[in-house]
């Protein structure tokens, strides 16, 4: 059987069989969790629950999946962000705003004082990234969170490497305004 | 997390591009049991070790029908099974129960999954790794001279063990490759069969020895049906 990230495979059906579908879901849900958690505001049980609600809607349409097995983490990422933006105007309705939860990105390893700087700054970046315009948000995210190669990026961005690379750069630039302009001691 | 928070000269200025990057990076969480717990439900995980018993009986699996026996008593002896696996056997378990040590006794429940950690990652580092891990250094020992870690590190960083060496079972090529032997961690070769089979047997022990340590600790050391 052919690699799932094997660029070689063929085009159509790779996600098929359900051998096939586990390796992808070992090679992405994590990505895709890490994202889903970022844009929830580190609400990790919604992040959870987004995440598997996607996965399953992939596994419902697998066969329906007719990209390369390049396009496959994209895909992915598209009906994740697509549930998290259903999961989102649901919260809206139901008037229920969270604040951000930075205790999961605590490193229960640090000491007591250590680990309040860390919630600070946690707390203020995932702050930060829900403000920036969601296109901006998405490609820090991509970039240093899911740790996705710029090539990558900049097919999800459908655009070029080096166009990828400039939106990367203005939003950490962007990121790094706002972070001024908030204000407060930082700890970094 | 790995970003290095100790600098705290630049309190009121903005950010390197640096010191950003390595903040956005500590954004690289993982889930917590309770997703695990729906992952082990979830049907291309069940369907890689359920394929082996399947396989048994239509022999239609050809030369990996040893490979994915044996991953799925992996899983069964892990988690699958809903009485006697090792994860299993700490539903039941009440917070104090996790640390506690009953009269006469010297291990806690926690202890003992930090064993069982330590053997998963142990075993996968120099059967199929580069064998560079280290019994008595962090992370295969906790941090700090202490126990054990913390409940929800130590069950991620056990779940994640075996997930990665049942990953490394079922990567094998077909059932040839359980004779290939393989690197112990006392530095003795085995036969990739064997030391699967060993992993098994190791949950299932350890799972049976939680069992009975819950029921002394909670005082309800009887069978089922009396």
């Amino acid at each position: 059987m052919a690699h799932p990230f094997d660029p070689d495979s063929e085009r159509t059906g790779v996600l098929s069989s359900p051998e096939t579908f586990r390796q992808v879901y070992e090679r992405t849900y994590l990505q895709l969790y890490r994202y889903a958690f970022v844009v929830l505001a580190g609400h990790s049980a919604d992040a959870e629950d987004v995440v598997a609600d996607a996965f399953t809607r992939a596994w419902q349409a697998r066969d329906h999946f007719m990209g390369s097995v390049d396009e496959v983490p994209i895909w992915l990422l598209r009906i994740t962000r697509n549930r998290v933006i259903d999961f989102l105007r649901s919260r809206r309705r139901r008037g229920a705003e969270h604040a951000v939860d930075a205790a999961p990105l605590i490193d229960p390893a640090r000491g007591p004082a250590e680990q309040a700087l860390m919630t600070d700054d946690v707390a203020r970046l995932v702050r930060l990234l829900q403000r920036l315009p969601p296109d901006d948000r998405d490609v820090l995210l991509l970039r240093y969170v899911l740790g996705w190669p710029v090539q990558r990026v900049a097919s999800y961005l459908n655009c070029s490497p080096n166009a990828a690379s400039v939106r990367v750069r203005r939003a950490l630039e962007r990121l790094r305004r706002d972070w001024f302009a908030s204000g407060g001691e930082s700890h970094l | 997390m790995s970003t290095d928070h100790t600098n705290e000269a630049q309190f009121g200025q903005a950010p390197s591009d640096d010191q950003l990057i390595a903040l956005l990076q500590s954004l690289q969480v993982q889930p917590s049991v309770r997703y695990y717990a729906w992952e082990a439900r979830a049907p291309w995980i069940r369907a890689a070790p359920a394929a082996a018993l399947t396989s048994m009986e239509t022999q239609d699996r050809g030369n990996r029908v040893a490979i994915e026996t044996l991953a799925a008593l992996s899983h069964d002896a892990f988690e699958g099974d809903p009485v006697t696996s090792l994860l299993a056997n700490l539903r039941a378990l009440r917070e104090q129960d996790w640390t506690a040590v009953p009269p006469g006794g010297a291990r806690s429940v926690a202890d003992m999954l930090e064993h069982v950690g330590w053997g998963k990652w142990m075993y996968h580092d120099y059967a199929f790794g580069p064998g560079t891990l280290r019994g008595n250094q962090p992370p295969q020992v906790p941090a700090g001279g202490a126990h054990a870690r913390p409940r929800e590190a130590l069950l991620l960083w056990l779940v994640e063990g075996h997930r990665q060496w049942l990953s490394a079972v079922l990567a094998l090529q077909d059932d040839t490759a359980l004779e290939q032997e393989r690197l112990t961690t006392w530095g003795e070769q085995l036969p990739t069969g064997v030391l699967i089979r060993i992993l098994i047997n190791h949950d299932v022990y350890h799972a049976g020895e939680i069992n009975h340590l819950r029921a002394l600790l909670q005082g309800n050391d009887r069978w089922p049906y009396d």
